[in-house]
């Protein structure tokens, strides 16, 4: 596995503004679908357009697939693909948007771009960019960045404005995608788009990264579950009501591996990072 | 690691991409501006028309590349830094200025054709943009000599859209009247330091009342021969320099 992403000691602010980021520390590697969540105005977005080179550190330093993202290297744009929020308003039709920007991806695949595009139920007839839905444009940039086969894959809230439907068949376009070359980082508000598709989780809180660990690590070493009242028990590290009872996670001394409640393990290391990195290490 | 040069693919690929994502805009465009020409073909109308679309075009493909979604989808884009540059000075000056040479062809034609098959009258083709012609009296006799000013032209209004190239990245608001503005503020400092160097170093009591009265007095024999070479060379790197420093900004262009 390649190193993808190396951060060390990253701080930045906006002109005339409060730290948004603080001693920011990130290592990822190549091989990961990685979900990155976090309170509004964390700094999310923000660390994505400082990967991507397009604003700059005030302190510390970024390496992205080798090159420092500043200089904006092509080499470095070749294999990066960034999907923000807002979608690039073209005016392009689906072939015309194939044929303008495809050159730039030397490992563009065409047939993947397609077949990704039909699995949204997308018609690819010569139609205007215009003419399709919010929810539709935003499956066409997704197939597209999907088919740059792109070493750095970073999606911004991908599954704003999709429906049930394209949400699943999203989740598992991402996970056929992912393979041990590439790295795929996901911003979201909506954790339950990230469960079953993610293996790693990067929690954000306080402008700096407090958690960086495995799904697989995770349900190792902790145990969730639903009880029906509140419990008073040692292995116990955080409980609280949800609308199906009382969701709690346990250091898992079982062996047994129990299904990851994302939000549940955000909202505990929210309360208590501490705790709960204890337990993990 | 991959050199970062520039490829010539890369650069028809961006030019490409314009053109692709801006065709609509650009029939539009053009088409009022052989609308414009059909019904005026007087030179200076002409001129004045290049050089007011051309800010016009030219702040409005800055604004459209480099702000907000546009700007992180331009920026993204994997060609380097002097390709992106060098595709927008090709689209706001070369490409610009010819198809203005080109519809005013078209307007001039199409304007002799209308005549012809409408009132019957033969009326000829206005070919002489850039033919200036100068009258000179010398004893009883009237000299007449005309020049050919196309180069001259050329340079300016690539100097024009340099300048404003320059602006559009530096400014995000109100870029044409920042940049005018920013323009007469250098322009004053180089008038005040021409100012000193006349009064103090040269001692020359005459002073056009240009704005850059060295550029005037080129030709003034109380010159020193230094400041002629100065003048001559400036007036070659002055482009190249606001298209380097064009480069370094968008290097530096966050989005």
């Amino acid at each position: 596995m390649r190193k993808v992403i190396d951060i060390r000691n990253l701080e930045f602010h906006y002109y005339r503004q409060e730290k948004l980021l603080n001693n920011l520390n990130l290592k990822l590697k190549s091989g990961n679908i990685h979900g990155l969540i976090g309170k509004n105005g964390e700094g999310k977005t923000t660390l994505f357009k400082l990967i991507c080179g397009l604003i700059f550190p005030i302190k510390g330093e970024i390496e992205v697939l080798e090159y420092e993202p500043r200089k904006r290297h092509t080499g470095m744009l070749n294999h990066v693909y960034f999907l923000p929020e807002e979608i690039y308003p073209t005016k392009l039709s689906i072939l015309n948007y194939e044929r303008v920007y495809a050159p730039f991806y030397p490992e563009f695949s065409s047939g993947s771009f397609y077949k990704y595009l039909n699995e949204f139920s997308i018609d690819t007839k010569n139609t205007n960019f215009e003419k399709f839905s919010y929810g539709q444009k935003k499956k066409i940039m997704i197939a597209f960045g999907l088919a740059t086969n792109a070493k750095l894959i970073l999606m911004d809230e991908p599954t704003n404005g999709l429906d049930i439907p394209s949400k699943r068949q999203f989740r598992r376009m991402i996970s056929s995608v992912s393979n041990k070359d590439n790295c795929i980082i996901i911003s979201t508000h909506q954790v339950f788009d990230l469960e079953n598709m993610v293996d790693n989780i990067i929690i954000m809180d306080e402008h700096e990264i407090i958690f960086n660990e495995l799904i697989t690590s995770i349900t190792n070493k902790l145990q969730f579950k639903v009880s029906k009242k509140r419990e008073k028990n040692d292995l116990i590290l955080y409980q609280e009501e949800t609308a199906k009872g009382v969701g709690q996670i346990l250091e898992n001394k079982t062996g047994v591996e129990s299904s990851l409640d994302i939000e549940l393990l955000f909202n505990a290391l929210l309360f208590d990072c501490e705790r709960i990195k204890t337990v993990l290490d | 690691m991959m050199k970062n040069k520039v490829d010539f693919r890369q650069i028809n690929l961006l030019i490409q991409r314009y053109m692709f994502e801006n065709w609509s805009k650009e029939v539009l465009f053009w088409s009022i501006i052989t609308m414009f020409f059909t019904v005026l073909d007087n030179r200076y109308f002409v001129i004045f028309v290049l050089f007011i679309s051309g800010i016009i075009y030219s702040v409005r493909l800055h604004k459209e590349l480099m702000n907000g979604t546009n700007g992180i989808h331009f920026m993204m884009i994997p060609a380097t830094q002097t390709e992106k540059l060098i595709s927008n000075i090709f689209l706001n000056t070369v490409y610009h200025f010819f198809m203005i040479l080109f519809s005013y062809s078209i307007g001039n034609v199409l304007v002799i054709l209308l005549y012809h098959v409408i009132l019957k009258i033969n009326v000829p083709v206005n070919w002489d943009l850039f033919q200036v012609t100068n009258n000179t009296f010398a004893d009883g006799y009237i000299l007449v000599s005309s020049r050919n000013v196309f180069w001259q032209i050329f340079g300016l209004f690539a100097f024009s859209q340099a300048i404003f190239t320059l602006g559009s990245l530096y400014f995000k608001n109100n870029i044409v009247a920042k940049t005018i503005l920013s323009f007469i503020f250098i322009g004053f400092i180089f008038f005040m330091v021409q100012l000193i160097l006349f009064k103090f170093l040269w001692d020359i009591k005459y002073l056009s009342n240009a704005l850059f009265p060295i550029l005037v007095m080129i030709n003034d024999a109380t010159l020193p021969p230094i400041v002629h070479k100065i003048i001559t060379i400036g007036s070659y790197i002055t482009l190249p320099y606001l298209w380097v420093v064009s480069y370094f900004r968008l290097k530096e262009k966050e989005v």
